[in-house]
């Protein structure tokens, strides 16, 4: 069973955040870059899944060669090998959903997982944009992924409002890791030492024959307000006429 | 025929026994190298005071600990004098009718009267030891066959020996050394009894047989036994850890080529010196018996994890034994030392029903090993000087580093720490925001400062503690100490990395910090966390780091002392002061933080049933903190109803982590309107 995993890179979600002069996009020094934490979760099913199947898992990232980072510490966890999509410039969900469209076109995997969203810009298009695509069966927001005894169908329980859902969908398919999917492991120093010597491929955007063309971009970032502090009412009466007059709730 | 029946059976008891011994010893050579032949001289007076003497046995001489040290010293002392009759008893087998006689007088009588003396002594500390068994029945102790083999051997060797005493001291044949009078017992039994004639020649031959027999079987026995202690402990007291520090890890070399694995998954990846403790154990339970994870329904025993891997040792050692030169035992044909999730499972539920077959399982489960918050209680009472917790954390090291097998709210921790610098997993740049308003300095901005204040991750990210490091500053800036911060640059010191088993994490961390330290040419650091304060001050000189390292406590109390600060607002309240495992037991600081309180006028302060060297646990070290306490009692509701047994107004800690524990102990109980959970530092500065 071959399982395709997607990894981006993203500012480190505990880091204070400053924006640009030009208000496009976050200032980068100093801020510390990790694996999108829902990616580390869809590679620790993959993991899982192989763990259990045999197999191989294959993660992917597109960026600058910077995040060849994430890709090693994916491949830390545990991934057999990686590939490296060589772009520096702009990019929307689509042209990523395009990118990895060709890469599952080359690879052939079983199963494709993806975080189900990145939680820089929190976008979470790219699974389904990807599905469609490709014309695959997809279960977004996974709790649970089952794979069933004949390899040919992946039970998926989702997360949805007031309760689960489970689906069964027909392989290959997309399946997105939702929170609670599974708790990713730490690597360990022999696998982060193999992690080294693991191959990474390495691709252009062009040689994927992909032009990419954001549809969406960035006209501004602004910081949140900053919170107040709160007041000590007197009375009721005190409570309610704030109510009514600031907050103007009632 | 006799003499012949005597050689051999002297020669195969003494031929097993040595065989035996030299095979353990060829056991315990198998573990790894470590240094410990320094100091002879030191060493040796440790194993003259603590076995020769017997002060181990009285570390805490309270109690049953007492009672039973006073029983070691007559059993100890009798068996080593007694040695002497015993000797004469086996030559006197090989040649008839031997005898220490040519001695003479008063030599050959001050010998007859310390045989009499110690064999009497002995057959008392029999009588005290089925007392102590039967009546008191300690639970820490083990009450399997072997056990009470031994008290029957004993007393059996005893009783024969004064059989042969009286008979010898009526005996017209023995020569006349008034032998009776100097014999205190036996004198007066044949006095009392008013005994005239000997035992008959054939039935004294069939007494001194047995006698002689129980005497073979039972050095044959040692080995075999718990009594093999008689072999380890005294070397065990000669090769203590003298390092001044109390958990001497091995050390790991990451750059080393080729290494696979690490931490220790197999008995022989241990040091000599870890294999020997198991040999020295005397399975007194001790350490099980002040042990907090044990005492809350943990499976966790130290004594066992002793044993075990001793047992482990036996059963593979043979296999080793036999092979050649360069070949290496094939992992399938070993018995693992660390059992896998079957096996511990099986344990968990077996050792719940049958508690005392527990110590003669030879591999040790993850559970156990992540049971253990390093207090070191158990290091503190053990009369041989073992030393549990580096076992337990070199295991941890293999599970964490090899295997990448923890708890998951452990693996989430080290990402968190491994990220941001702290295991909260908080932002890496707000490590400076509790310090907002305070005016406090940063090295940047004040280089040339007395003291670095290491303010440590609890300081920074923890609410709580945040108001302890507020209330230290302050106490600080009135007494006009020259200190700075390392602000953003400060990052987790390490401590629970490090016991949790992640030994590479922890080395990158403590040559970050030593950098730093470089950076600002630091000398002295005051911190108000034990942690931070046994990891700065005896785990960063391994890389290089050596610092003047104090406690707040310590600080505070030289302020006191200098008259820089002055204690004025009384504080009518009752203390209790909890010491911090990582202070007190790690580090032998108890005076400081409780005169510290004491100096605040009208304060009365009450100790806890278990405090100072004794002190139970909060439950929150060697990276417990992080961990969630899903097996038995809660070590900290334990500690915190201890506590509030005294009905203290406040209950005064001096660690990060007591304070957590102990604060959601008392909210726990609902008492927290009634009972205050205060650092030191906070009582101190309420009373300026």
């Amino acid at each position: 069973m071959k399982i395709l995993v997607t990894v981006k890179r993203v500012s480190d979600p505990e880091a204070k955040l400053k924006i640009k002069p030009d208000g496009l996009w976050i200032q980068t020094e100093g801020v510390k870059f990790v694996v999108n934490p829902f990616d580390e979760i869809a590679v620790e099913e993959a993991l899982r899944i192989k763990e259990k199947q045999t197999g191989e898992v294959v993660v992917v990232s597109v960026g600058d060669k910077v995040v060849t980072e994430q890709i090693r510490a994916a491949l830390a966890m545990g991934a057999d090998r990686g590939i490296f999509v060589n772009y520096a410039g702009s990019y929307d969900s689509y042209d990523i959903a395009n990118i990895l469209a060709k890469i599952v076109e080359q690879e052939k995997p079983d199963i494709i997982i993806l975080g189900k969203q990145a939680v820089d810009d929190d976008m979470g298009q790219a699974g389904f944009m990807l599905a469609e695509l490709l014309g695959y069966p997809q279960a977004a927001f996974a709790s649970k992924v089952e794979i069933t005894d004949d390899k040919k169908k992946a039970k998926v329980t989702r997360e949805i409002d007031g309760g689960l859902e489970v689906k069964e969908v027909e392989l290959p398919c997309i399946i997105t890791a939702d929170l609670r999917l599974n708790t990713p492991r730490y690597a360990s120093l022999p696998n982060i030492m193999k992690a080294k010597q693991k191959p990474v491929k390495e691709l252009t955007v062009e040689s994927l024959g992909v032009a990419v063309k954001p549809r969406v971009t960035v006209k501004k970032l602004s910081e949140p307000p900053k919170r107040k502090g709160g007041v000590k009412v007197e009375s009721v009466q005190d409570l309610v006429s704030k109510l009514k007059t600031e907050a103007k709730v009632i | 025929m006799n003499t012949i029946l005597v050689a051999l059976a002297i020669v195969i008891a003494f031929g097993y026994f040595f065989y035996k011994v030299v095979t353990l010893a060829r056991f315990v050579l198998l573990g790894k190298p470590e240094n410990r032949f320094d100091q002879i001289g030191t060493r040796a007076w440790r194993m003259i005071r603590n076995a020769i003497f017997q002060l181990a046995n009285f570390k805490r001489p309270k109690g049953d600990i007492l009672y039973a040290g006073i029983m070691h010293f007559m059993i100890f002392w009798g068996f080593m004098i007694l040695l002497l009759g015993e000797i004469e008893i086996l030559i006197g087998g090989l040649v008839p009718g031997f005898s220490f006689h040519f001695l003479g007088y008063p030599l050959y009588n001050l010998f007859l009267f310390s045989q009499d003396l110690m064999a009497t002594a002995v057959i008392a500390a029999m009588i005290m030891s089925l007392a102590r068994r039967f009546i008191e029945h300690p639970a820490k102790l083990n009450y399997h066959f072997g056990s009470y083999l031994i008290l029957g051997l004993i007393t059996g060797l005893m009783l024969t020996l004064f059989a042969m005493n009286v008979s010898n001291g009526v005996n017209p044949e023995e020569p006349v050394y008034n032998a009776a009078n100097w014999m205190l017992f036996a004198g007066s039994y044949i006095k009392l009894f008013h005994v005239t004639q000997p035992i008959p020649h054939v039935a004294y031959q069939v007494i001194w047989w047995v006698h002689v027999l129980m005497l073979l079987f039972f050095l044959d026995f040692i080995p075999n036994s718990k009594h093999l202690h008689i072999l380890g402990a005294i070397p065990n007291n000669f090769f203590v850890n003298l390092t001044g520090k109390s958990m001497q890890l091995q050390p790991i070399n990451f750059e080393a080529e080729g290494v696979e694995t690490f931490g220790v998954s197999k008995f022989e990846e241990l040091t000599w010196k870890q294999l020997l403790d198991g040999p020295a154990c005397t399975e007194c339970g001790r350490c099980t018996d002040d042990c907090p994870a044990a005492n809350t329904g943990k499976i966790l025993s130290p004594r066992e994890i002793i044993l075990n891997i001793k047992e482990n040792m036996k059963a593979n050692g043979p296999k080793f034994l036999k092979l050649k030169e360069g070949e290496k035992l094939p992992d399938d044909q070993r018995v693992q030392l660390l059992a896998d999730e079957a096996e511990s499972e099986k344990r968990m539920a077996a050792r719940k029903e049958h508690p005392e077959e527990h110590n003669t399982a030879t591999s040790i489960s993850p559970q156990e090993l992540w049971a253990c918050t390093t207090c070191g209680a158990c290091q503190q009472i053990c009369p041989v000087y073992n030393e549990h917790i580096r076992d337990i954390i070199d295991m941890r090291r293999y599970l964490v580093m090899t295997e990448s097998k923890m708890p998951q709210e452990l693996s989430a921790t080290f990402r968190n720490n491994d990220t941001n610098g702290n295991p909260w997993g908080l932002g890496s740049d707000a490590r400076l925001d509790w310090a907002e308003g305070l005016g406090i300095k940063t090295i940047t901005e004040q280089p040339d400062t007395d003291v670095l204040y290491w303010v440590g991750c609890a300081g920074a990210y923890d609410d709580r503690n945040k108001k302890i490091a507020t209330a230290f500053v302050k106490i600080m800036q009135a007494a006009k100490v020259k200190f700075a911060v390392l602000g953003t640059e400060e990052t987790c010191c390490g401590d629970w990395v490090r016991r949790a088993g992640n030994e590479y994490a922890f080395q990158a961390l403590a040559k970050q910090n030593i950098e730093t330290f470089k950076k600002y040419n630091i000398k002295k650091i005051v911190t108000a966390c034990p942690h931070g304060y046994y990891t700065i001050k005896h785990d960063y000189p391994e890389f290089g780091g050596n610092y003047e390292v104090i406690h707040h406590s310590q600080l505070i109390m030289q302020l006191l002392n200098e008259g820089r600060i002055k204690l004025t607002k009384p504080l009518e309240k009752l203390v209790t002061y909890h010491d911090s495992c990582y202070l007190g037991r790690h580090n032998n600081i108890y005076a400081e933080p409780r005169e510290v309180v004491a100096a605040v006028p009208q304060v009365r302060m009450a100790e806890m049933k278990r405090s100072y060297d004794n002190s139970f646990c909060c439950g929150a070290g060697g990276a417990r903190m992080w961990l969630e306490e899903k097996e038995g009692d809660r070590i900290n509701r334990v500690r915190t109803a201890e506590a509030l047994s005294l009905n203290p107004d406040v209950i005064a800690t001096a660690c990060p982590f007591c304070m957590t524990m102990i604060d959601d102990g008392v909210k726990d109980k609902g008492v927290e309107d009634n009972v205050k959970v205060l650092d030191i530092a906070e009582i101190v500065q309420r009373a300026m």
